[in-house]
């Protein structure tokens, strides 16, 4: 039997890569819109508010032409790996056995929830809770796939059941799948997914939006868009740190494979992901920026945009810069040393961490002077009625006091050196003052006077994660490596509480504004091409990364287990990649677009039928 | 019309400019009173081209963000191709090309320089030191035991005779290192040592928080063994004066200069994350 074969003579890797990314990209559009679409039912339920409901069919619409081509792309995708690489299939069946005939079970279940889900929508109007545990139960498959399907690629990087003496498996299917990495990615992949599907249900509505031609059609769509986008923006908070988290746990799989990510052959696939990853951060700002137009009285805030557009550009560059900038001969010597400066400053981790929370923080305040734009004269703290507040903000306090307080202990019981002991107490210092400064955002709060409560909690965030942070991570990268770790779980931890607390202020404080329309509809075309500019980056980024995850073995098909013989084992370089990445979003933009299109023909029918 | 006020499109072209002459003009200054000595240190060309880009789209975002501010970069350029004044429309219709096709043209003549190269300051660690580690780190029972025969330990715990090698094996290591190291990486591993300016790629400062403290002590370990010639291609090893030491010393002695090596400089080897 050949280990190896080939379709018509091309490159065997080549197909599979394009296959596969092709695949992935309709898994994740099969994953998303259903958690999209389900929590968009239930605040619709939740809210007595029609629109929402109506959202959630269209998309709902989106999935039944999605999910056949996921089925397909996943037929095509098994039978190359089999055909073309038959001994590294044989492997990978003998260990998963079981596990691939329960994939194929859940997605016969997914498929059947799916189409009940879709076909019932009007007739479970009344049972709502019927369809939208239906609605669950679609989203448990869903995820069961991903994870499932994760396995085994987790497995191929860092496997696990293997005899160390002999290097045959021996364990269960069990051991096989709850691999090292397994867990990492899941989180990893769920999170970019829901991110994904915010972006694609954006350029969704931006096609249509320029499309329409009443006014309610594109007050519509352009609410649509504002969904998917802050879907899109909400989900990539998180992202740079679970990237983060799946980077580190690969190099404790292997330092080996840590290695050639972040110092090696791939670590400019970090700077031009870092390019995309920054333009998705400003495109995502840019359409919020745009998005004030809509609204009467936003001419209150936009005066401050050229700050925040300056601040995100400069996070962008230092986020961007390379380690190891690319020299001439002559600038090398002018330099006179291994790094430029820089690139010794900005170039690396610590920086980095510190602009990306920076680059957050700065969104999400973007996002909270949109949410201002149309509200006026507030009702004071004391003189609103309820106790709703007070448990919103009791709730968002006690919760972050926990992350804060209770990591700051965590940290100083962690077991390390005495030497790096002290440094880990002025982590932990920071983030008992974090603490402090929610107590006191929350008692401003309840004394009227909730805005100075977001500036003072702001101020802390932006000086202790950002700032003293940055700088501290300095010292740490020479003093106390070990401490690293902690110091940007830290920063973290202070801009998620941030987030959370000056979230449920700022719901508390105008909670009984005046408030002026948001006028739909009333946006220029430069915003949806973000909208698209938006999708377009995310699926660049994915089939970037999905290069990175699957290049990181070398020339191995399971990492340090079965090697890869054939002839197409080499890593391929950037510009093969970019070819290949670019080759599988045409594919992939085209036949979404057959898939708009597809849904489109049914909504003609129904709106045929209803005249 | 008020004529006084400049319009926002001319604000924006003479703010770019003033940025740009900064990034190429201004820059130099600053990298050198950062760095000291008496060269001006230039914004490397890569460098210059990525922040002017973000510059552009910085400022693209910010004119179009809003139809108003759109309409104010945007509305003078219309009226001036529109009903300007004919013969600055015809000065500014011959101009452009011509500044283009120059810019274009000297970009792409040939010309000499060296050529631009990325340098992969740390490569992957060879697959088969994927799991090796310091065995000087990991004494076993026995060798304890016999340390502290050696030297007189008595009842010593066993952490502290643990420390007391490690001390030991550093101070080995250093002797070594200052024998051998210093003319190049310097006595005190901040890179400047007696021969260190002979190089154009100069010896690693040690002390630098990204140098050897962001890999693990048997990156270091096999830097030392190997040298340059082991490097791939993408390090540039002939650009390296980098000497690889198993000629003259076994493994047991490189481990101890890795271990003196981080102690000279201050640093600490980067742990790999424990497998849970
Ligand atoms: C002839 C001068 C010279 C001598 C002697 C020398 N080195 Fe180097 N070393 C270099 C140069 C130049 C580089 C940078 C280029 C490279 O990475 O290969 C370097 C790089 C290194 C690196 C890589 C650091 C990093 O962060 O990538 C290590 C480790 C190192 N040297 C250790 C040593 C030790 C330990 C000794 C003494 C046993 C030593 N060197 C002796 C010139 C020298």
């Amino acid at each position: 039997m050949e280990a190896y074969n080939t379709f018509f003579g091309l490159d065997s890797r080549i197909v599979v890569w394009i296959i596969a990314q092709i695949h992935l990209l309709f898994a994740a559009f099969v994953l998303a819109v259903p958690v999209f679409a389900l929590s968009v039912e239930a605040i619709g339920v939740k809210s007595g508010d029609k629109r929402m409901d109506d959202l959630a069919h269209e998309l709902t619409k989106l999935l039944s032409s999605a999910f056949s081509m996921t089925a397909a792309t996943g037929g095509i995708l098994g039978f190359s790996l089999f055909c073309l690489y038959p001994e590294f299939m044989r492997y990978m069946t003998n260990v998963f056995n079981e596990g691939m005939f329960i994939y194929a079970l859940c997605f016969i279940g997914e498929g059947f929830c799916l189409y009940f889900y879709y076909y019932s929508w009007d007739r479970t109007q009344n049972n709502k809770a019927l369809h939208i545990g239906i609605g669950g139960l679609l989203n448990l498959f869903g995820v069961t796939l991903m994870m499932i399907g994760n396995s085994w690629t987790s497995f191929m990087m860092s496997p696990s059941g293997i005899d160390q003496e002999t290097g045959e498996f021996v364990g269960t299917v069990w051991e096989a799948t709850t691999n090292f990495l397994w867990q990492p990615l899941n989180i990893h992949r769920f999170i970019a997914n829901i991110v994904f599907g915010g972006f694609i249900v954006g350029a969704y509505a931006a096609v249509k939006f320029m499309g329409c031609k009443t006014k309610e059609e594109k007050a519509h769509y352009d609410w649509m868009g504002y969904i998917g986008n802050f879907v899109g923006i909400g989900a990539m908070i998180p992202l740079p740190f679970a990237g983060y988290f799946l980077g580190r746990e690969v190099y404790s799989a292997s330092p080996v494979m840590g290695n050639i990510m972040m110092g090696g052959r791939f670590s400019w696939t970090f700077i031009v992901q870092a390019i995309l990853i920054g333009i998705l951060f400003l495109g995502a700002n840019y359409y919020l920026w745009a998005g004030m137009e809509r609204i009467k009285g936003s001419e209150r805030y936009t005066k401050y945009i050229k700050y925040l557009n300056g601040i995100i550009v400069f996070c962008f560059a230092v986020w961007l810069t390379p380690h190891n900038l690319p020299l001439t001969g002559e600038e090398r010597s002018l330099i006179g040393e291994q790094y430029h400066i820089i690139s010794k400053y900005f170039g690396v981790m610590a920086a980095k961490n510190a602009v990306v929370n920076l680059m957050i923080l700065t969104t999400f305040f973007s996002f909270l002077l949109y949410r201002r734009s149309n509200k006026f004269k507030t009702v004071p703290f004391t003189q609103q009625q309820g106790s709703g507040k007070f448990i919103a903000l009791f709730v968002a306090l006690a919760f972050t006091l926990f992350m804060t307080v209770g990591y700051g202990f965590s940290i100083l019981g962690a077991h390390v050196d005495v030497e790096v002991k002290p440094y880990l107490s002025f982590i932990s210092i920071c983030l008992f003052i974090q603490a402090v400064a929610l107590i006191g955002a929350v008692v401003l709060t309840i004394s009227n006077k909730g805005l100075i409560g977001q500036w003072l909690l702001f101020a802390s965030t932006a000086i202790m994660a950002v700032l003293i942070m940055g700088i501290y991570g300095f010292v740490l990268m020479k003093n106390a490596n070990m401490a690293l770790r902690f110091l940007s779980v830290t920063q973290v931890a202070m801009v998620i509480t941030c987030l959370i607390m000056n979230a449920v202020i700022d719901a508390v404080y105008y909670s009984k504004a005046e408030t002026s329309e948001i006028e739909w509809g009333k946006m220029h075309y430069r915003s949806q091409f973000a909208l698209i500019l938006l999708c377009v980056l995310m699926v660049m980024t994915m089939g970037l990364m999905g290069y990175v995850r699957s290049g990181l073995r070398e020339n191995w098909h399971i990492y340090a287990v079965l090697k890869d013989t054939s002839p197409w084992s080499f890593t391929p370089t950037l510009f093969n990649m970019t070819w290949v990445v670019g080759l599988v979003m045409v594919i992939f933009f085209a036949l979404t677009s057959m898939v708009f299109w597809l849904s489109s023909l049914t909504g003609k029918k129904d709106e045929a039928e209803a005249h | 019309m008020q004529k006084k006020r400049i319009n926002f499109f001319w604000v924006t072209i003479i703010s770019f400019v003033i940025v740009y002459l900064f990034f190429k003009f201004g820059t130099p200054f600053i990298f050198k009173g950062i760095k000291g000595g008496d060269n001006l240190i230039p914004l490397p060309g890569t460098g210059l081209l990525m922040y002017t880009m973000l510059l552009i789209l910085a400022i693209f975002t910010y004119i179009s963000f809003s139809a108003k501010k759109f309409e104010e970069f945007y509305g003078p350029i219309v009226r001036f191709l529109r009903d300007g004044n004919r013969a600055a429309y015809w000065i500014v219709m011959i101009i452009t090309p011509l500044v283009i096709g120059f810019g274009v043209f000297s970009w792409t003549k040939p010309k000499s320089v060296s050529p631009t190269g990325i340098r992969i300051q740390h490569p992957g660690l060879p697959g088969s030191l994927g799991t090796v580690e310091n065995p000087l780190r990991h004494p076993s029972p026995e060798d304890i035991e016999k340390f502290r025969g050696e030297e007189n330990l008595g009842s010593m715990g066993e952490e502290e005779v643990k420390l007391a090698m490690i001390e030991k094996y550093t101070n080995e290591g250093r002797a070594l290192y200052q024998a051998n190291c210093h003319p190049c990486h310097g006595c005190a591993a901040d890179g400047n040592g007696p021969q260190a300016d002979g190089f154009r790629l100069r010896p690693v400062n040690f002390t630098d928080p990204g140098a050897i403290a962001t890999v693990v002590e048997t990156y270091v370990f096999w830097r030392v063994k190997e040298g340059n010639p082991s490097l791939p291609p993408e390090s540039t090893p002939w650009d390296s004066a980098m000497p690889a030491w198993k000629y003259d010393y076994s493994d047991e002695q490189i481990w101890k200069i890795a271990m003196a090596a981080y102690d000279i400089a201050h640093a600490m080897p980067r742990m790999p994350e424990e497998v849970h």
